[in-house]
């Protein structure tokens, strides 16, 4: 836990990198595809963004790219190591955390106002 | 557009465009999009300023360039550019307080005090300046009149003692000064100058006054027995020859009296001839050397003939 959290909090591409890569295996242009469906399109990773962040998570052991037969030999896919799935949970959980504060604090707020 | 897609791809780091640019060409020809351009641009700038270059393991640990870095990175060119302002500013700010102690700026130009430093100074062999200094500049010690006086000075006591800075010339402060000095070559305390106090000396140990050092005639021992006729007429010659004390001695009595004595500055002033306030060569040096001098310096100089003080009018011996 203590080395997950050296790379926390994690921004926002990189969160949704991970998250897409937490179901599958997938190419680059698949993880933007993938991205665009888990923000109901709200947002979308540019090519130069997303090898930005996979460069840095390679370098960081959070996503490793393994060979794979495919269509299109330009394509190289890339898989969440056990390293990024601890991280991502531990993203999730502070996410969680952060977000079960934030509804304490509403409600709170809701009630004095009421 | 794939085109220059392409070109902007090729101007990344060699490491990240040999990794990910085919990939990247990739996704543009399935899904070609203006906005990657941008996106293309923005990962441009963004790999080259702020990410680290990469480079192989060989490489890092030798020593190459102007530094060595044992990661096998180098900084990142925004790291390079920020430590390279702050090295400056680090450095300005140490300028700052070793030229002027941490004080605020000032700027003493024409001022005669020493600028504030770090380290104080105690002492300091720069005296401050003062606009109203007065600046002695010293005569010439060369040239035909300073040769004769060096020696005439000495011979006419009276000269000597009138010439208290020892330039050969009487000033004006002198020529006030003169009742003082004079009274200073009354040895026997009588209230006037004999020729002999003056300077006259027909040999050693002749008279009080006589200091027996400009030369002597006579027998072995330097005396002769002059008449009290010859000696009165050597006297009112010797008195008579010199300007100085022709000019002092206005009753030709071979004596100047404590009334020419008190009287020095008046008689004195009449040598001045030019004006200037002094008394120069020209008008208080022999008649037979003034008119060598202006010889001399008619030759040297014969366009500045009418600058030079014209020669006094002789007095009339006795």
């Amino acid at each position: 836990m203590r080395d997950h959290a050296k790379f926390l909090p994690l921004n926002p591409a990189t969160l949704h990198i991970l998250l897409a890569l937490a179901g599958e295996d997938l190419h680059g242009y698949a993880i933007m595809q993938q991205v665009s469906i888990q923000s109901e399109g709200r947002y979308k990773l540019g090519p130069g963004t997303l090898y930005d962040n996979l460069q840095r998570l390679l370098q960081q052991s959070l996503v490793q790219e393994i060979s794979r037969a495919g269509s299109d030999a330009r394509r190289r896919y890339y898989r969440l190591t056990a390293l990024g799935r601890g991280v991502l949970a531990a993203e999730i959980t502070r996410l969680e955390g952060m977000i079960r504060e934030a509804k304490l604090h509403l409600q709170t707020t809701r009630a004095g106002k009421a | 557009m794939r085109i220059l897609y392409a070109f902007l791809l090729r101007l990344h780091p060699r490491a990240f465009r040999e990794r990910f640019a085919e990939e990247m060409l990739a996704i543009f020809d399935e899904a070609p999009s203006v906005g990657f351009l941008g996106d293309a641009v923005l990962s441009l700038v963004r790999q080259w300023m702020f990410r680290p270059k990469q480079q192989p393991d060989a490489v890092a640990a030798q020593p190459s360039g102007m530094f060595q870095t044992l990661d096998t990175y180098t900084p990142r060119r925004s790291a390079l550019i920020q430590g390279a302002v702050l090295s400056a500013c680090f450095f300005w700010a140490l300028v700052l307080a070793a030229t002027n102690g941490g004080r605020p700026l000032q700027f003493l130009i024409g001022s005669p005090d020493p600028r504030p430093g770090l380290l104080s100074v105690t002492r300091s062999s720069i005296e401050p300046a003062t606009p109203d200094a007065t600046v002695r500049v010293p005569a010439p010690a060369a040239g035909p009149w300073f040769d004769f006086a060096s020696r005439y000075f000495k011979i006419i006591y009276v000269l000597g003692g009138l010439d208290t800075d020892h330039d050969y010339v009487i000033s004006a402060a002198e020529i006030a000064a003169a009742p003082a000095a004079l009274r200073q070559l009354d040895l026997d305390g009588d209230g006037k100058l004999t020729a002999e106090e003056c300077g006259h000396c027909l040999g050693a140990g002749y008279a009080p006054g006589c200091r027996g050092d400009n030369g002597s005639a006579g027998d072995e021992h330097g005396h002769i027995e002059w008449s009290r006729e010859q000696l009165e007429r050597f006297r009112a010659i010797f008195m008579s020859y010199n300007p100085v004390l022709a000019a002092l001695d206005t009753d030709h009595d071979a004596e100047i009296s404590a009334t020419e004595i008190q009287n020095a500055p008046a008689a004195l002033k009449r040598l001045d001839l030019n004006g200037d306030g002094r008394l120069l060569s020209v008008e208080i040096g022999p008649e037979s050397v003034v008119r060598q001098i202006l010889m001399d310096s008619t030759a040297a100089a014969p366009k500045q003939k009418g600058n030079s003080p014209r020669p006094r009018p002789r007095t009339a011996g006795r």
